[in-house]
């Protein structure tokens, strides 16, 4: 019985006879799709100095003010099939006031998401690991663990393109005040007037609904849109000037607000 | 005494309560504001083009691989020729 371990590789030449070279017919070469499964990593972010109305988010204490704003991500992406792709990324965002320094904050997150493309369709799962602070990384205010499903796909009629994206999330976070489902519905809209510029707009609705602490119960809504335009300076680098107004309904009468920025903003990806 | 109580009691509230109800920017909203902006940030970069890194390996577009013949074509006679 054990000799027959031997007999296997005869076996296997007399197998393999039949495709010696001789058979394999090179004009029948057959081309398949190739899908890179090797990961990728990739910096984007954008950079923007932005006027704003009511910096303080305050109902009845409207005060002006610029803030800077850069956010800048560290990406690795890759596929598992030729249609679920994969992500691992870390992610730093602040904004900095001239005056209003009590509006300073500061976010970085640690995430992970998997799409699966289905016919055109782009349907995400999330989890991201997220510290919020108070300042420019200076107090951390709390930790949170955001997890969202999402849902998006890219149209183009002639020179307009429209991305919807329906985005679900809810965040488990050890400050009971931050805890809360937030449904997102957006459209990105971009026209194009020539290879360099183009109209684009967002317009925007955001729900919340806070489950826990002193929040349990409130319900705020957001209605924004922006307008703008932008200057693609490379393939990789965008300049675009938006004007963006927003306006937050609430059940807690203290939360309404309205606001109006300006401003312009670079985004890159290298 | 029973007023006093009670105003003690409704101080207490107000303190408690002061830190999410009495500032309308928070830490939670400023967090909200700036998830605001990641999410427009993400519409404008999903349109720009990653360029290829310099030390990534260049991969081709289309794998080809050869496949077995089935059997083996006849070889042309020259008199099939001639019909042809």
């Amino acid at each position: 019985m054990r000799g027959s371990g031997g007999l296997l590789p005869i076996l296997g030449l007399f197998s393999a006879s039949g495709a010696v070279a001789a058979d394999l017919d090179l004009t029948e070469i057959k081309a398949v799709p190739y899908t890179s499964m090797a990961p990728t990593w990739s910096v984007v972010g954008s950079v923007s100095p932005t006027f704003t109305d009511n910096a303080l988010f305050s109902r009845d204490d409207r005060r002006r003010d610029v803030f800077y704003e850069p956010d800048v991500s560290a990406r690795l992406d890759g596929n598992l099939t030729p249609d679920l792709s994969y992500r691992l990324y870390a992610r730093a965002q602040f904004e900095a006031f001239a005056t209003e320094h009590d509006g300073n904050a500061a976010i970085a997150r640690l995430g992970v998401r998997l799409t699966e493309n289905l016919n055109g369709w782009r349907i995400t799962g999330i989890y991201e690991n997220r510290y919020d602070y108070d300042g420019i990384f200076r107090d951390l205010a709390f930790v949170s663990n955001d997890v969202s499903g999402s849902i998006s796909r890219d149209f183009t009629f002639g020179r307009v393109t429209l991305s919807p994206l329906v985005l679900l999330t809810y965040r488990f976070s050890d400050l009971a005040e931050a805890r809360r489902w937030r449904l997102d519905g957006l459209v990105g809209i971009e026209v194009y007037l020539d290879s360099k510029w183009s109209v684009v707009s967002t317009p925007f609705i955001e729900a919340f609904w806070f489950t826990d602490g002193l929040n349990r119960g409130r319900q705020d809504q957001i209605y924004s849109t922006s307008l703008g335009l932008k200057y693609n300076i490379r393939s990789n680098v965008s300049l675009t000037t938006n004007v963006v107004y927003e306006a937050r309904f609430s059940n807690v009468a203290i939360r309404r607000y309205t606001d109006f920025q300006i401003g312009p903003r670079l985004d890159f990806a290298f | 005494m029973k007023t006093l109580s009670v105003m003690i009691g409704a101080m207490a509230l107000l303190c408690l309560a002061s830190p999410v109800r009495a500032e309308p920017r928070d830490s939670v909203d400023r967090g909200d504001r700036l998830d605001r902006d990641a999410i427009r940030d993400d519409v404008r970069i999903n349109r720009l083009t990653v360029p290829r890194h310099p030390l990534a390996a260049e991969q081709p577009m289309v794998q080809q691989e050869p496949v077995a013949a089935p059997k083996a074509k006849p070889k042309k006679t020259r008199k099939d020729a001639d019909v042809h």
